[in-house]
């Protein structure tokens, strides 16, 4: 469980499980505006980057890891 | 290998041969719905307990199985002939399966792109069974399966399922150019569409990892299979995602990234063909024309230069954003790195041909690939599809009855009324036409050309009728089907796996094999008792001493013969061990002999030592296959005999005091003795006296002389030349013996005579040139006394008369090769044993005859198992080793 949330900002520090992402999604239904660091994130499972592709929250920091960030800015954005 | 593992592969060899068992029992009680549910459960039991171990591909096969025979057991199928080879099918690939896992050793099974080929190819024609045959019988809940119905609000046409085409034709040019160039520089690429399940979160699977485990793609989408729903009202566990990229990986390493779920993925090895599609806006008023002619002189005379030079040009006039432009690049891509690819650069000069839509390009490009339905099924509302596929089965009859002329004109009749209510009335060209040919033909086959033409898709109709509903996505309908089965079994698992405990229970033969070889120990010492009473009776001159330890070895040697007992009732296995699989054997070998057969078994319930029925194992089915392939006759053959025409194949076990009788009888053609002769004649076996001095049984027990087949053409059933005498020397081997019976017309009867056991022999000690050997009782006639006066000797062999019967006579010593004479006793007798063999009587001369004992006889091993003459060896009670003879072998 590495989730760090301090007012407006979800953190992870480590990887997204399979049962955070329940936790992710209540936590983006109530804070729409809210912000997402994912810089020290390891690896989301798929639950999760389902809940991000759904909701299109804001992003502040992407993974570090390069092949991580990758995928998940493929996926949020759908840049080509 | 870990005991898991070890207890799991026998018990599923255990389980897969009662699932062949249950399903030749169905296959006469087809409606047995106690059979059926045990059936259910052995295969429910064996794929759960697969799902213990990585062997993707097992579990997925059996996973096929139990959604079939959960369908079988609901009722929603019939049992059939079909479902049972399927699932017999299915059990031999399981087993092969384990063969594999147990040949491996480590209880690893490396990934094989083969098997997982062949794993999917065996669960879809499962599923298949279940779709086709419990599809039409309720569509209505398929239909209404929310999991079931196609999912119309995809967004993006890569979605279908055949069509790998399409998807790739809207990756960017970029992304296609730079696989087309890895693929050019010895890169293999692959395109990957990977859907995962919508419930497979719940399975423990993350899609997302198994994607970000593979290497950077060259391109990459990741959407979802139908528009996000509000987060509200999101499920973040019902996985929506549909992942599509480009792979620099080959075909076989992908499929082994995905071979727990080959059903879920969509893989293709990239060829540049493929990527080398334009894209872009239509074209006008650009001098391709020229152009064409310019690049195709070009490219036939092989000027690559000038053909680059026109390119470049003709690319600098045109906006890049047209097709033509794109194709231009491509084709300038090609001729740097593969100029000799003259088809591709031929295809993409086609592509430049004004007037071609975008629409058809994808065919010209891929001419292979499948055109999408568009003018098919799909716009029709599915009653009517289904009338017009009517309509094609109608026409596909190849009969031509007299009112053909009426039913051809109420087809056409049908088929106008059909597409005049959809308003595709345009549709009608030619059908009048067709209509006409075909009344005045007398035939259905321009009519059924033109439905085949103007509606492609009912042409599957011809093929066994699939349900409509299905052919759009016939993938997600059995996932479905098992998503639904799964919930209800769940529910119900304690119950069915609820069995009494078993009350016997399992030991490895390798303990039993090492208590055995104890007792036989133990007997061994045992004996040594009388010696010890004798050493302190004539030695130390204690009488009373040995008296005493006499009394105790009465006492021990009574519990070592029920211990000896015990443990041979432990080892006793019943001949069902052997029989069980001779209902599978005949059925398919009858079946693929085109005869028909009713095997009838008797007596599985006896008994008899575990080597004993495993060495029976190989001949009995080389005696079955011979009754079935020479034995009985074809079903006409047999009617003109007047017989029945199933054949009786009769398969009889009994006990006769200590030994087991098998009988194995059929009522086919018999064997005839004087073809018999003839054949031994012919292939030199014997000559021309014996040809007429023998009997007519003698003739026939020639069948069991080395060489002899008499089946005149070899099939690959039986008659490999190997015949009856492999089969007599393999009974032979376990001590038991075969005689053969037949009547020319009326059948053969062969009949097996075999020991209870064969782990205590008893034999006869004898002596020659002072060494002891010992033969086996059960070869033994008698013994007697020759005078040497009364042996005579005929043409250097020696005979003696018995009780008016002449006995050859040889010596042990010249069998053994020993350079000594037989001693005779004091009134100059021989000391002869008389031995049956076969059926001829032989007297082995030797030096003296002893007592008997029992004697646990080990098989010669190592070096000395190549010495033939011997059966074996035994410790005896003063530790001395006895060399136990074979005379068979010895002659």
């Amino acid at each position: 469980m590495g989730i760090e949330i301090d007012d407006n900002t979800f953190r992870v520090t480590d990887m997204l499980g399979v049962e955070d992402a329940e936790a992710l999604l209540d936590w983006l239904i109530k804070h729409p505006e809210g912000t997402l660091e994912l810089a020290g994130c390891t690896h989301l499972h798929a639950a999760n980057l389902q809940v991000l592709m759904a909701t299109r929250p804001r992003i502040c920091a992407w993974p570090e890891d390069a092949l991580l960030a990758d995928w998940l800015r493929h996926a949020l954005n759908q840049e080509e | 290998m870990n005991p898991l593992l070890d207890q799991f592969i026998s018990e599923s060899r255990d389980a897969i041969q009662s699932i062949g068992e249950r399903l030749m029992q169905l296959e006469n009680t087809p409606d047995d719905h106690e059979l059926m549910d045990e059936l259910f459960r052995l295969v429910h039991t064996l794929k759960g307990n697969s799902g213990l171990f990585d062997f993707p591909e097992m579990t997925r096969v059996l996973h096929g199985a139990e959604d079939l025979m959960d369908t079988v057991r609901d009722g929603r199928l019939g049992y059939s002939r079909s479902l049972a080879d399927q699932l017999l099918e299915a059990m031999d690939f399981v087993s092969g399966l384990l063969d594999e896992i147990l040949a491996g050793g480590d209880g690893n099974l490396p990934a094989d792109a083969e098997r997982t080929a062949a794993a999917t190819a065996l669960t879809h024609s499962l599923r298949q069974l279940i779709t086709t045959r419990a599809g039409p019988a309720d569509p209505e809940t398929l239909a209404a399966d929310p999991l079931t119905a196609p999912i119309p609000a995809t967004p993006s046409p890569a979605d279908a399922p055949a069509n790998v085409t399409s998807p790739l034709a809207q990756i960017p040019e970029t992304a296609r150019m730079d696989a087309c160039r890895r693929i050019f520089q010895g890169q293999p690429c692959s395109w990957l569409s990977y859907q995962p399940e919508e419930e497979c979160f719940f399975k423990g699977e993350d899609p997302f990892h198994q994607i970000t485990q593979l290497p950077a793609p060259l391109w990459r989408r990741i959407s979802a299979r139908e528009p996000w729903p509000s987060p509200d009202t999101l499920d973040a566990y019902r996985c929506l995602l549909h992942f599509e990229s480009i792979v620099p990986m080959d075909l076989q390493e992908l499929t082994d990234h995905f071979r727990y779920i080959p059903d879920q993925v969509e893989l293709t090895a990239l060829e540049p063909a493929m990527l080398a599609i334009p894209i872009g806006d239509d074209h006008d008023g650009i001098p391709t024309a020229d152009y064409l002619q310019t690049a195709t002189a070009h490219l036939r005379s092989g000027n690559h230069e000038g053909l680059i030079q026109a390119s470049r040009l003709l690319l600098e006039l045109s906006s890049p954003g047209l097709r033509v432009a794109s194709a231009l690049r491509w084709l300038l891509l090609v001729l740097e790195t593969r100029p000799d690819d003259v088809p591709l650069l031929q295809q993409l000069l086609d592509n430049i041909h004004p007037g071609v839509a975008v629409g058809d390009d994808a065919d010209t490009a891929i001419p292979a690939a499948p055109s999408p339905p568009v003018t098919g099924a799909q716009g029709m509302a599915d009653p009517i599809v289904g009338i017009i596929e009517t309509q094609a089965e109608i026409l596909a009859l190849n009969d031509t009855p007299p009112w053909l002329s009426g039913r051809l004109q109420a087809v056409a009749a049908s088929l106008r009324a059909a597409f005049t209510l959809q308003g595709q009335l345009k549709r009608l060209e030619g059908l009048d036409e067709a209509l006409q040919t075909a009344i005045t033909r007398h035939t259905s086959v321009p009519l059924a050309h033109w439905l085949a033409e103007h509606v492609p898709a009912s042409a599957s109709a011809s093929a066994p009728v699939t349900e409509p509903a299905t052919t759009d996505s016939p993938a997600p309908i059995p996932s479905g089907i098992a998503a639904g089965a799964g919930e209800t079994r769940k529910f119900g698992r304690r119950m069915e796996d609820a069995y009494a405990g078993p009350s016997a229970i399992k030991v490895d033969q390798a303990k039993i094999d090492r208590l055995m070889n104890l007792i036989g120990e133990m007997i061994v010492a045992k004996n040594a008792l009388p010696y010890l009473a004798a050493r302190a009776e004539d030695v130390f001159g204690v009488r009373e001493l040995a008296r005493e330890i006499k009394g105790q070895y009465g006492t021990i040697n009574r519990i070592a013969d029920e211990m000896q007992d015990a443990i041979m009732q432990v080892r006793l296995l019943p001949v069902s061990f052997v029989f069980q699989r001779f209902p599978r054997l005949v059925r398919d070998t009858a079946q693929k002999l085109g005869k028909e057969v009713r095997l009838v078994l008797e007596g599985e319930s006896t008994e008899a030592d575990k080597n004993v029925i495993e060495s029976l194992a190989d001949p009995l089915v080389h005696i079955l296959r011979n009754s079935l392939d020479h034995g009985l006759e074809t079903p006409d053959e047999r009617r003109a005999a007047g017989k029945p025409v199933a054949g009786r194949l009769a398969i009889s076990a009994r006990s006769e005091s200590d030994r087991v009788v098998i009988e194995i009888a059929d009522d086919g053609r018999g064997i005839d003795p004087a073809m018999i002769r003839r054949k031994a004649y012919e292939k030199g076996i014997i000559d021309e006296q014996a040809l007429e001095r023998l009997t007519d049984q003698e003739a026939l027990n020639l069948v069991f002389a080395p060489g002899f087949s008499t089946a005149s053409q070899v099939s690959d059933l039986s008659g490999r030349g190997v015949g009856m005498d492999v089969v007599r020397t393999a009974v032979a081997r376990v001590n038991g013996s075969i005689d053969l019976n037949s009547r020319p017309g009326a059948g053969t009867r062969l009949r097996l005579s075999l020991p209870l056991s064969m782990a205590v022999t008893n034999v006869m000690i004898i002596v020659s040139a002072s060494q002891r050997f010992g033969v086996s009782m059960d070869a033994v006639a008698e013994t007697v006394r020759v005078a040497q006066a009364d042996i005579q000797r005929i043409k250097h062999q020696m005979t003696t008369v018995l009780r008016g019967r002449v006995v050859p006579l040889v010596a042990l010593n010249d069998l053994l090769a020993l350079d000594e004479a037989q001693i005779p006793n004091e009134d100059g007798e021989m000391a002869v044993v008389v031995v049956r063999i076969e059926n001829d009587l032989l007297g082995i001369m030797v030096d003296d005859c002893r007592e008997t004992v029992d004697i646990i006889l080990k098989p010669l091993a190592g070096f000395l198992g190549n010495l033939r003459g011997y059966a074996g060896s035994a410790l005896l009670g003063d530790g001395s080793v006895l060399l136990v003879l074979n005379p068979r072998e010895l002659l």
